[in-house]
């Protein structure tokens, strides 16, 4: 191979880092030591996190090579299901109210399994009829309004309010989840064979991999990890609503976008991680600019058509594919 | 994908039917447990009222079916549904437009650009669609705001054309967008269904491969069938802001769900397995028939995401059965 393919083979492999260091750059020099103050950082922290953490959620089932579009309404219930029981006046454990909604969305997840893997609907279709089920009943038990509470217990912010050396915890939690879905993907035998499900199930099934097991357990670690980020979320917002939460298109964008960084098309946490702290400084710095919110659809659009496109030129058919029928 | 059943034998012959026609059936049954609840739902002006409201979905959606018979999917349908509509109602803010008429072609013509977007970067540069056309919508939806301000486009000296196509009635009880609604399904039934051209369309979505091989160009049909999708999805928008009388840049923002989910819904119907035009069509009517049911009962309106929901997942979960099964 020639120096200038393997120099293009590094800018099509770290094109997402070269982007994140360049509009940091550049808000940098435009917004001079405002966009460095400390609620500046802290806001794309914020904004990092609760992305991120659906992005890792959905990086584990799409390595699976299924589909969860439910990401978004996951992540509603995860807030919602947390805020609505401690509206309750006989229940004020914080703790127990989060470990509530991490389960009930687990088995959301479940839910998404056993219609993907047992009646054979594509999990495409499948996971948007649970979304839509799902979705309807926040509404009808939210009354399809912003859910607050002053009687809520401090806990409930403590994720973003509280910091450890000077970075919210919120942070940390995404950071300890982003690891450990890493690790979970990378170095355990179950996490191998779930990239190794999604790369090809026929083969897997027949080296005796269980795949519908390997699969379920995807799903439900996808669901319980974004019901999570749901919490997180209503702790930036102190509020709940069955119309909040992070939008199930954000999230598959930005594992599509850390999917084109490094392994050439494969999702990715690492990649996430990285598109899920880009989308974050976009969006805080452009409003700190004072451009308004389409510059931002503009730029992602821009991005991830780039990105991808670059990929699609040098390797032909490694890109992520889902099927519909 | 058809059923293989042993020619011959009556009760295989009976079990295909009823799983061609299951969405139908579906349909008709909904419909009767509405009637016993509501009897005024089976009321003829009801009833045309539930296709009129079927028109702006279903037409949406029989253009997503275009590219979706290709095996490929357009994302960019709930922006081009917002662009549609804006394109129009900005064209007649224009000093000097002549007519109502114009304005739709001009849409309509512009619309085209965005299929070809969506060509270039599936078609030529290889992206799968999937995420392709992910890129363009979020693109194309961050040039609507910039072109709008994201605010709503309303001016009250807009004609009476501009409220034709989305509030008129025909004869007093026939809402103009049912019209409308038969004769995009009736050209898009007979396009896919009795011509070369839908027929080398299914073949590309069975097998791009050996479509290719037998000398089909995939890449020009992959374009016409984006192409058209961008279109029509245009046009539903240009009669979603003709009914509102407003265009609201964020009108396609929440679409694409029922969209997908009629033309899904679509699959198990007529063509088992596969996405075709009338599958879509009958699945938005039964949506529409559900949302407008539910409004009847008067139960709280957040049930209808619940039963549509459950509608798709037995739907879909009975065909996939039975196909399972009848495979072995």
């Amino acid at each position: 191979m020639s120096e200038k393919a393997s120099i293009s083979d590094i800018l099509v492999n770290y094109f997402l880092l070269i982007v994140l260091v360049v509009v940091t750059a550049v808000f940098i020099i435009a917004g001079g030591k405002g966009f460095l103050s400390g609620t500046m950082l802290i806001n794309i922290l914020r904004s990092t996190s609760t992305l991120g953490v659906v992005g890792v959620g959905l990086t584990v089932i799409w390595g699976a090579g299924e589909m969860d579009f439910s990401i978004g309404t996951e992540c509603t219930a995860g807030a919602v299901i947390c805020g609505m029981l401690l509206m309750n006046d006989n229940f004020n454990s914080y703790p127990l109210a989060v470990l509530c909604s991490v389960v009930l969305v687990g088995l959301m997840g479940l839910c998404n399994a056993l219609l993907t893997l047992k009646l054979h609907i594509p999990s495409f279709i499948a996971t948007l009829g649970m979304s839509t089920i799902v979705g309807g009943i926040l509404k009808l038990w939210t009354n399809n309004s912003v859910v607050y509470s002053k009687n809520w217990p401090d806990a409930f912010t403590a994720f973003t309010r509280v910091s450890i050396l000077k970075i919210p915890v919120i942070f940390w939690l995404f950071m300890a989840i982003s690891i450990g879905g890493y690790i979970f993907l990378e170095k355990t035998r179950t996490g191998r064979y779930i990239g190794s499900a999604g790369i090809n199930a026929t083969a897997c099934k027949q080296v005796g991999i269980n795949v519908n097991k390997v699969k379920t357990i995807a799903f439900v670690t996808c669901a319980a990890i974004v019901g999570f980020g749901g919490v997180m979320y209503a702790s930036v917002v102190n509020s709940v609503s069955p119309s909040s939460g992070v939008n199930v298109l954000d999230g598959i964008c930005i594992v599509l976008m850390g999917a084109t960084f490094l392994k050439g098309g494969q999702a990715n946490i690492l990649g996430t991680v990285l598109a899920a702290l880009l989308m974050a400084i976009l969006s805080n710095g452009l409003t700190f600019l004072g451009m308004p919110e389409y510059a931002k659809d503009i730029l992602q659009g821009i991005i991830i058509a780039v990105a991808v496109s670059a990929i699609a030129i040098k390797k032909k058919g490694t890109l992520p594919t889902v099927s519909f029928g | 994908m058809e059923i293989q059943t042993s020619n011959g034998k009556k009760s295989g012959r009976f079990k295909k039917f009823i799983i061609r026609y299951f969405l139908l059936i579906v349909l008709l049954i909904v419909g009767i447990m509405f009637t016993l609840f509501v009897p005024s739902f089976a009321s003829p002006s009801n009833l045309l009222d539930i296709l009129g409201s079927t028109c702006i979905t279903g037409i949406m959606a029989i253009g997503m079916t275009f590219v979706m018979i290709t095996g490929e999917i357009d994302f960019a349908a709930s922006a081009e549904l917002s662009l549609g509509g804006c394109l129009v109602a900005a064209l007649m803010n224009i000093k000097g437009m002549p007519s109502y008429l114009l304005a739709v072609m001009i849409t309509l013509a512009l619309m085209s650009l965005v299929g070809l977007a969506n060509k270039l970067i599936h078609v030529n540069i290889g992206v799968p669609s999937f995420i392709g056309t992910m890129a363009v919508s979020t693109f194309v939806s961050g040039v609507l705001r910039y072109v709008t301000n994201g605010i709503v486009i309303f001016n009250m000296k807009w004609p009476d054309s501009f409220r034709f196509l989305g509030q008129a009635y025909v004869a007093g009880v026939i809402p103009v967008m049912a019209i409308v609604f038969i004769l995009v399904v009736a050209v898009a039934y007979f396009t896919t269904e009795y011509t070369k051209f839908g027929m080398r369309l299914r073949a590309i979505g069975m097998n791009p491969v050996t479509s290719r091989h037998v000398g089909i160009n995939v890449k020009r049909y992959k374009t016409w069938a984006f192409t058209i999708c961008s279109i029509v999805v245009g046009f539903a928008g240009i009669i979603q802001v003709s009914q509102l009388n407003m265009a609201d840049p964020y009108l396609g923002d929440a679409t694409i769900i029922t969209c997908l989910s009629a033309c899904m819904l679509g699959a198990t119907f007529y063509r088992v397995g596969e996405f075709n035009v009338l599958g879509s069509a009958v699945a938005a009517l039964l949506l529409a028939e559900l949302s407008k049911g539910i409004t009847m009962l008067g139960v709280s309106l957040y049930w209808r995401n619940v039963v549509q929901g459950i509608v798709l997942l037995i739907a879909i979960g009975t065909v996939s059965m039975i196909r399972k099964s009848h495979n072995g």
